[in-house]
C-alpha cells in the first residue's frame, strides 16, 4: 500500500485544511495575546504598555460583571437545555405513538437563526403592547413588569433565548443514547421488583453517564459561544446588567476602538474555553480506551 | 386496595399526559404563533399581540417584497452558504480521509489538533481577524466572512467524515489499488461517492449554522448589499425600539424557509450526525 504513504498526495489533502484552519483560528490567538499588551486605537501608532490593560480589566466594575454574568449565563442555559432535555427524552421513553413528531416539533428551534428567536423573545417579554409572559402573570395577578430593563430580570430573560432554544439537540442526543441501552438489562431490573424511579437512577443514568458527560461539553462550549441573543436584545444593558464578556469585549474593540483593552478580554474569554479543550482531550481519551 | 391501586395508575397516567402536552406546547407554542404573526395586521401586533387573531392578511409580506432588504439579504446569505459548504465538505473530507486512511506519524496529533477547534468561540478571533483582513482588503467582502465560516466548521465536518471513514474496511481501497487506481482516485472516486450520507449530514448541519451566522456579518460586513439576513432582521426596529413587528415576523418566516425545508428534507441524516456520539458509547 505504497501510494497511502504518498508525501505529495498527503500534503495535497491535509494543508489546504491546516493552514485556513491555523491561520483563522490560532493565528488571531497568537496575535490576540500580542494585542493585549498595547495601548491601540487600530488606527495610531500602538503603544506597548505591558500588563497594563490586565491591571485594568481587574478594577474595571463593568468587566468584572460582565464575569459575573457570564458565568450565570453558561449555568443558566446549561441546565436548562440538560435538565429540560433529559426530562423529555425519559417522558418520551414511555410514550408508543407520536414520538416522532414530538422530536421534529422540539428541533424546529434550533434551525432558526438565535436573533429571530431573540426577536421572539422580545415580544414575549413585552411590557406595552402587554406580552405573553405579562399576561401569564395578570393571570395570576401580578403586576407587569419590564423583563428587559428591569434589573433582576433581564439577565435570566436574555439567557432563556438560548436555554429554550437548543433543548431539542439534548432531547434527542438523550433520548438517543436511552433507546440504545439494552432491553434485557431493564427487563432484569424490572423483574427484581425496581420501580420507575429506581430505574432511571441506578440503571439508565449510570448507563449513559459518558453521553451525559459528552452533552455537557457541548452545551457549555454553546453558551460560552452566546453572543447573539445579548448583543441584539439588549446591547448588555440596562446599565450593563446584562452584559457578558463576548458584548463588552465587541463594545469595547468596535465601539470604543479600544482593540488592546479589547484583546486583553478575548484572552480571558479564551482561557474559559480551556477548561472546554481539557474536558474534551478527557473525553476524546477515555474513547480511545474503549 | 384495588380502587386504590387502579386510581393512582389513572393519575399516573393523566400527569403523564399533561407533562407531554405542556412540553410540546412550551416547544410549539412559539413557533406557532411566530408563523401566525406574520400574517396579522400591524395594527393588532402592537395593540394585543396575544390575544386571538381577528384577520390574516398579506400585508406584512408586501411590505417585506417592496420596501425592505430582505431579499438582497437572503441573496447574500444564500451566496455564502453554497460557497462556504461546498469549501467546507471538500476541505474537511480530504483532510478525514488522511487521517483514517493514509499512513503517517502523527495522524492522531493533527486529528486533536482539529478537534481543539470545537471549542474555540469566535468570539476571539474577532480583533485580530478584523486587522488581518483589513490588511489584506478583504474587510466588508463575502470572502471576510466565508473564511472564517469555513474554519470555524471544519473540526465538526472532521469530527462526522473521521467518525465515518473508520468503517470504511481498507480492502476496497486495496482492491482499487491493485486495479491500479492512484490515491487521488481512491479518493474521489471511491471513497468520497461512498460517503454520500456523510456528505448530507454534513451539509445539513453546516447549512443550519451558516445561514444564521451572525458574529462574522456582524463585525466584517458593513454595505448594506452584502449583509446576511441575521443582520437584516434588525432593520424593522427603529429608533427608541419602535418596531415594525408585522414586517419582522414576516421575514424572519422567509428566511426560516430554506432550514426548515432542510431540515424536514434531512430530518434522518441530521439527527444521525448529532446522536452519533450518543449511540455509540
Amino acid at each position: 500500500m505504497r501510494i497511502l504513504n504518498n508525501k505529495k498526495a498527503l500534503a495535497v489533502f491535509i494543508v489546504p485544511a491546516l493552514l485556513l484552519y491555523t491561520l483563522i483560528l490560532f493565528v488571531p490567538m497568537a496575535q490576540s495575546l500580542y494585542y493585549s499588551l498595547l495601548d491601540w486605537n487600530g488606527i495610531g501608532k500602538p503603544t506597548f504598555i505591558g500588563l497594563q490593560n490586565f491591571i485594568k480589566l481587574f478594577h474595571d466594575r463593568v468587566f468584572l460583571i460582565a464575569a459575573r454574568n457570564n458565568l450565570l449565563y453558561i449555568l443558566q442555559v446549561v441546565s436548562m437545555q440538560l435538565i429540560c432535555g433529559f426530562f423529555v427524552a425519559v417522558l418520551l421513553l414511555y410514550l408508543k405513538r407520536g414520538r416522532g413528531f414530538i422530536q421534529t416539533v422540539y428541533y424546529i428551534p434550533s434551525v432558526i437563526t438565535v436573533i429571530a428567536i431573540a426577536q421572539l423573545f422580545r415580544s414575549f417579554y413585552s411590557i406595552e403592547p402587554v406580552g405573553l409572559f405579562n399576561k401569564i402573570r395578570m393571570l395570576f395577578g401580578a403586576e407587569p413588569i419590564a423583563f428587559l430593563s428591569n434589573f433582576d430580570t433581564v439577565l435570566p430573560a436574555v439567557a432563556a433565548v438560548e436555554g429554550w432554544q437548543y433543548i431539542g439537540i439534548y432531547m434527542l442526543i438523550f433520548y438517543a443514547a436511552l433507546s440504545s441501552i439494552p432491553r434485557d438489562i431493564e427487563e432484569a431490573a424490572r423483574i427484581d421488583g425496581a420501580t420507575e424511579l429506581q430505574l432511571l437512577l441506578r440503571i439508565r443514568i449510570p448507563q449513559i453517564k459518558n453521553v451525559i458527560g459528552l452533552s455537557f461539553i457541548l452545551s457549555f462550549v454553546g453558551a460560552l459561544r452566546g453572543f447573539a441573543a445579548p448583543m441584539s436584545l439588549t446591547r448588555g444593558g440596562p446599565n450593563n446588567q446584562s452584559e457578558i464578556l463576548a458584548t463588552y469585549m465587541f463594545k469595547k474593540a468596535f465601539t470604543s476602538q479600544m482593540l488592546g483593552y479589547g484583546s486583553a478580554i478575548a484572552l480571558i474569554i479564551a482561557a474559559l474555553s480551556c477548561v472546554c479543550v481539557i474536558l474534551i482531550s478527557r473525553y476524546a481519551d477515555e474513547e480511545e480506551r474503549s | 386496595m384495588n380502587i386504590i391501586k387502579r386510581l393512582s395508575q389513572v393519575s399516573t397516567k393523566g400527569l403523564y399526559w399533561l407533562l407531554i402536552i405542556c412540553f410540546l406546547v412550551t416547544a410549539a407554542f412559539p413557533i406557532l404563533w411566530m408563523v401566525t404573526a406574520a400574517f396579522r395586521p400591524n395594527i393588532e401586533l402592537s395593540s394585543d399581540p396575544f390575544g386571538i387573531p381577528s384577520t390574516l392578511t398579506l400585508e406584512n409580506f408586501k411590505t417585506v417584497f417592496t420596501d425592505s432588504n430582505v431579499l438582497t439579504y437572503i441573496k447574500n446569505s444564500g451566496i455564502v452558504s453554497v460557497v462556504s459548504l461546498i469549501a467546507i465538505v471538500l476541505l474537511s473530507s480530504m483532510v478525514s480521509f488522511a487521517i483514517s486512511k493514509m499512513r503517517f506519524k502523527g495522524s492522531k496529533g493533527v486529528f486533536r489538533y482539529f478537534l481543539v477547534g470545537l471549542t474555540i468561540p469566535q468570539a476571539v478571533t474577532l480583533i485580530p481577524l478584523f486587522i488581518m483582513f483589513t490588511k489584506l482588503n478583504i474587510i466588508d467582502t463575502r470572502l471576510s466572512v466565508i473564511l472564517p465560516l469555513v474554519a470555524f466548521q471544519l473540526p465538526v465536518s472532521i469530527l462526522l467524515f473521521v467518525n465515518f471513514y473508520r468503517y470504511i474496511p481498507d480492502e476496497i481501497i486495496e482492491a482499487a489499488v491493485i486495479d491500479g487506481c492512484g490515491v487521488y482516485r481512491v479518493f474521489f472516486s471511491i471513497i468520497f461517492p461512498l460517503s454520500l450520507n456523510t456528505i448530507l449530514t454534513v451539509l445539513a448541519m453546516n447549512f443550519i449554522t451558516v445561514w444564521n451566522d451572525y458574529i462574522f456579518s456582524l463585525v466584517f460586513i458593513n454595505s448594506t448589499a452584502l449583509k446576511t439576513i441575521s443582520i437584516g432582521l434588525q432593520d424593522f426596529i427603529g429608533p427608541r425600539g419602535l418596531t415594525d413587528w408585522g414586517a419582522t415576523f414576516a421575514s424572519i418566516c422567509l428566511s426560516t424557509l430554506p432550514t426548515l425545508i432542510i431540515y424536514f428534507g434531512l430530518n434522518k441524516k441530521m439527527t444521525a450526525g448529532l446522536t452519533l456520539g450518543a449511540v455509540k458509547s
